[in-house]
């Protein structure tokens, strides 16, 4: 097993309730399998998180992932593996004036 | 050299030992963009200005009484001015010692590389994120360093990017948002203060690149959420191969094409802007959000078609995300005031 922190802001430390979780995972596990362990009995948290596109789930256009400080897209994306001590930050759709772009689709 | 007059204006922060003498000479010959005097840039410029920094002002919309509320230059006999005349005007009120250029122009692909030139550092109050990825562009390829700062309703961010040494914009967000997927102020709301504590960090952080004391915030993204006054802090790297900091590759200057059209319509005193994809929009959910817009009135909404009055100008929004707005004097209102009911 290994532990990974999740670090929230805006509306998943809204909907989690937490600024910081950790969560235990199984040794090798990935982002998708970290974000499906959180979500599982989180309704609200999973829509924020997962969409259907052809009955395929895949990542919201409204979650943008941070794996220590990286995107995971210059990692290996929701695949990328977790090990102990990561941090991995949930940065949600700030939109308007900001039109940030904290948000996209995978 | 300061003057004497200098050296008395500033003295409370050339005491501050950090900044000191040498600190204020380099504020002196230095200059800063503020590219768009909005909520953010406006308290970003006055706390730049007052501290002696040199100044370009840039935006190219008019003062509109519902800007008063968070852009604190403009006093309400601005109301019709352009913003940049009417910040340097008032800001020259604080500060007769520095130079400040205002310039009247939309900040696109044409324009940007001269709006970034011969400044030290650009100071971010965009409101779109296509203005920030062609910022990204800009500053990146002639290596400008600049600061990314946005605010929302009580939300706020800020980061610091130095090209070629900290992570870029693109970097931290890879790819725009989907087209009309963001809200703007307009539907959104802004506390006033919001874009004012993102301004006045701005500055902070401003001041001290400028004057070279204390840390910064590269690699840092502060986000800030007022509602619950927290300020958090994340840590953001560079992406080893970033499309715009590490390939070079500079799309949103290079590219012709923008995520809208413009068209001119005859005769209608009109304007039509149509982003390049379907957005599909929902627009009953649309207008009951945007209604609550004091200064929209909703006077038709159907699935199809949303008919607005919006400061006065008729606009109509389609399913698809074409706007219509009439009665305006040139495409650049037009375009202004589209984009800021659908994100482009």
């Amino acid at each position: 097993m290994v532990k990974v922190k999740v670090f929230t802001l805006g509306e998943f430390r809204e909907i989690m309730g937490e600024k910081e979780i950790e969560v235990e995972l199984p040794s090798g596990s990935d982002v998708f399998y970290l974000l499906k362990a959180i979500s599982e009995e989180n309704d609200e948290l999973f829509k924020m998180i997962f969409e259907f596109k052809e009955e395929e789930k895949c990542l919201s256009s409204r979650i943008r992932i941070l794996v220590n400080g990286r995107t995971i897209h210059a990692l290996e994306g929701i695949k990328t593996k977790l090990k102990e001590g990561d941090v991995v930050s949930l940065i949600p759709p700030i939109s308007g004036g900001l039109h940030i772009s904290l948000f996209n689709s995978f | 050299m300061l003057s004497e007059k200098e050296l008395s204006r500033y003295s409370r922060q050339i005491v501050f030992p950090f900044l000191g003498k040498k600190g204020q000479e380099r504020l002196k010959e230095s200059k800063v963009s503020v590219l768009g005097l909005g909520g953010v840039g406006c308290a970003a410029s006055l706390y730049l200005a007052a501290a002696g920094v040199n100044l370009r002002l840039i935006d190219r919309d008019l003062v509109e009484l519902n800007n008063l509320q968070r852009q604190i230059l403009y006093s309400e006999e601005d109301v019709g001015k352009p913003k940049a005349l009417a910040a340097k005007q008032s800001l020259e009120g604080k500060n007769s010692d520095i130079e400040i250029e205002a310039v009247i122009e939309d900040f696109n692909p044409s324009t940007a590389e001269n709006l970034v030139r011969d400044v030290d550092l650009v100071v971010d109050g965009t409101d779109n994120f296509e203005a920030r990825y062609l910022l990204n562009d800009v500053c990146v390829k002639q290596g400008v360093p600049f600061f990314y700062g946005a605010a929302i309703g009580a939300k706020g961010v800020l980061t610091f990017i130095s090209p070629g040494e900290t992570a870029c914009f693109t970097c931290i967000f890879p790819n725009p948002p989907k087209p009309g997927s963001i809200e703007t102020c307009e539907v959104a709301g802004v506390m006033g203060p919001s874009p004012g504590v993102v301004g006045v960090l701005e500055a902070v952080e401003s001041i001290k690149y400028l004057a070279g004391f204390g840390s910064n915030l590269k690699n840092r993204l502060i986000y800030l959420d007022l509602l619950e006054a927290s300020f958090d802090e994340i840590r953001v790297l560079r992406n080893k191969n970033c499309r715009t900091c590490v390939k070079r590759e500079f799309i949103f200057l290079e590219r012709r094409e923008k995520g809208k059209y413009v068209t001119s319509l005859c005769g209608l005193n009109a304007y039509q802007v149509s982003p390049t994809i379907n957005l599909k929009l929902n627009l009953a959910d649309f207008s009951k959000k945007i209604s609550r817009n004091p200064d929209v009135r909703v006077q038709e909404a159907s699935n199809e078609i949303l008919k607005l009055l919006f400061e006065g100008k008729e606009v109509v929004v389609f399913k698809s995300g074409r706007i219509i707005v009439k009665n305006v004097g040139s495409e650049e209102r037009a375009v202004s005031i589209a984009s800021r009911i659908i994100g482009f």
